[in-house]
């Protein structure tokens, strides 16, 4: 692929984000209220692990501070996903009712614009909680600040590649959007707690619910940042890519066609 | 004698279709039993971390049974109150459902129970076999069982009254998901979900009692693994309390509501 068609089409892409944005800001009141309520909802949320470890201060070698981390990552990875690409989210909906036909005839790669195609801006708020987060673990300096960055813009991508590989799976099973929610749904129960206490089911955070390749490897890299962690994670990132696009094109050759009549500007 | 046979039928008509989607349900029997079994080995290390067998009066199974009772009720209230309504107020099609012989509330009352009651039976089945094979049994005295049958009734109807407000917010706003989600986070949050209220430190368990969101299953839950007479009057006084303010508070914005739909034309 050229350079000039990744510009291309990453242009393409930002276009629609923003129309995406704008569409969302036409209902003003909703807009602030869903990104108010989800950014309560997270400090709500930390607030409790806060309570938590003032009860119980080490867990197996882990603590707030850990946990605080954690969260920070794996919310902004959550939040990027769902604010960029939260089409994906949606893809087995439309795929039941036979929705994506007009993305067919678009000339730019169907998978990439199914992605972008829609937006949720609740997703400002664990985007805004999450670097609340970071600042409270007490590691944020002005080296691990661009690591975080870096390595949450990853996890979004692998949290993205999830979403597609389950949503994608109701191509070939008819009616999967209640599996494909709660299959989203243990990903995310699983990421706030102390890696260790996984004991032997570790192997289930590493494979069918990623929740070790989203937050405890990032997390552990802008702790202790090494080479080893990071070709682990360009490695997995590279996987879950390779998969879920496999995923999605086998599927769509199985697409069968709605009689839906749909105008996309 | 005929207008309760027509409620009945509400709630009869939302069984049967409930049950014929009761894959659905158990599809997140799975989900309750890993959540349970993660809930678990974090307190069951943090307890060994920690020294103690038991903490705020709870042992380790007791709060996995607590965590399930809630989920349980949680699971059960799909699809949520609020997204009907909601839907009904955005579409038009409240302008049919009030024009039908039969209060709107209650209609949405019964078929709330319909829906609710399989769905329940079903998703608590699949938690105690979880809760039975993540922490093992625990005693539990008749009384118990009764009175924390009592407060889920009431917190289920504080649950549905809650919801019908949220979903009648829509005569109003465009969208009124951002409540909704604010609403069944903060059950997940202070509703006992994951983190019963008797680990938390007293003044916020405190605040957090009174609260509406530990009046739903936390209360019955939390009476049901360890009973305390004086604990159930004081939660049942204050889901009373609760399910009478949210009667008043729905049947205020149902009546405003309803004065738009006619301005509106419907």
């Amino acid at each position: 692929m050229s350079l000039f068609r990744v510009a291309r089409q990453l242009s393409v892409a930002c276009s629609v984000i923003a129309a995406n944005l704008r569409t969302a800001l036409e209902y003003r009141v909703s807009f602030i209220l869903k990104i108010v309520s989800a950014f309560i909802i997270d400090i709500g949320f930390f607030f409790v692990w806060y309570i938590f470890y003032e009860q119980f201060p080490v867990v197996n070698n882990w603590r707030f501070s850990d946990t605080a981390l954690l969260l920070s990552v794996a919310w902004m990875g959550l939040g990027l996903s769902g604010l960029f690409a939260f089409g994906a989210y949606r893809l087995s909906c439309n795929i039941t009712e036979g929705k994506i036909d007009s993305y067919l005839l678009l000339p730019q790669p169907i998978l990439l614009h199914l992605a972008i195609s829609q937006t949720d801006v609740s997703c400002v708020g664990p985007i805004l909680s999450s670097s609340l987060m970071f600042w409270a673990s007490g590691y944020a300096s002005w080296l691990s600040i661009p690591i975080f960055i870096v390595v949450s813009i990853m996890s979004a991508l692998i949290t993205t590649n999830f979403i597609i590989i389950t949503q994608s799976l109701a191509f070939f099973i008819g009616n999967f959007e209640e599996t494909a929610d709660v299959l989203k749904h243990m990903l995310m129960f699983s990421i706030p707690y102390p890696p260790t206490i996984w004991g032997p089911m570790k192997f289930i955070t590493m494979t069918i619910i990623p929740s070790f390749f989203i937050a405890t490897v990032p997390m552990g890299l802008i702790k202790n940042f090494d080479i080893i962690s990071l070709m682990l994670f360009i490695g997995f990132w590279l996987f879950s890519t390779w998969l879920a696009r496999s995923v999605f094109y086998r599927g769509l050759r199985s697409y069968e066609s709605g009689n839906l009549v749909t105008l996309k500007i | 004698m005929l207008k309760a046979y027509k409620y009945f039928s509400i709630f009869y008509v939302n069984l049967r279709s409930k049950t014929a989607h009761m894959p659905d349900v158990l599809s997140r029997a799975p989900v309750m039993l890993l959540r349970l079994w993660i809930l678990e080995r974090l307190y069951s290390t943090a307890y060994l971390s920690a020294g103690a067998k038991n903490f705020g009066g709870l042992s380790v199974a007791q709060i996995i049974w607590i965590v399930m009772i809630v989920q349980c009720l949680t699971i059960s209230t799909r699809p949520r109150v609020s997204a009907i309504i909601d839907e009904e107020v955005k579409s038009g099609a409240l302008a049919y459902t009030i024009n039908r012989p039969y209060s709107y509330i209650l209609f949405h009352y019964f078929g709330f129970f319909g829906r609710m009651i399989p769905g329940f039976l079903t998703i608590v089945i699949a938690g105690i076999v979880s809760a039975l094979l993540v922490s093992g049994a625990i005693s539990v005295t008749i009384t118990a069982f009764f009175g924390a049958i009592l407060l889920l009734l009431g917190g289920f109807t504080l649950d549905f009254f809650i919801r019908l407000s949220l979903g009648l917010l829509a005569f109003w706003l465009e969208d009124t998901t951002a409540f909704s989600d604010l609403y069944d986070k903060s059950v997940a949050i202070v509703g006992g979900w994951f983190f019963p209220l008797a680990l938390f430190p007293k003044t916020v368990q405190t605040v957090c009692e009174y609260l509406p969101f530990s009046q739903l299953g936390y209360g019955a839950a939390r009476l049901f693994v360890n009973f305390d007479g004086a604990l159930f009057f004081r939660y049942l006084t204050l889901q009373a309390a609760w399910i009478i303010i949210m009667i008043v508070v729905a049947l205020m914005l149902y009546r405003k509501g309803m004065r738009n739909v006619s301005i509106q034309g419907g």
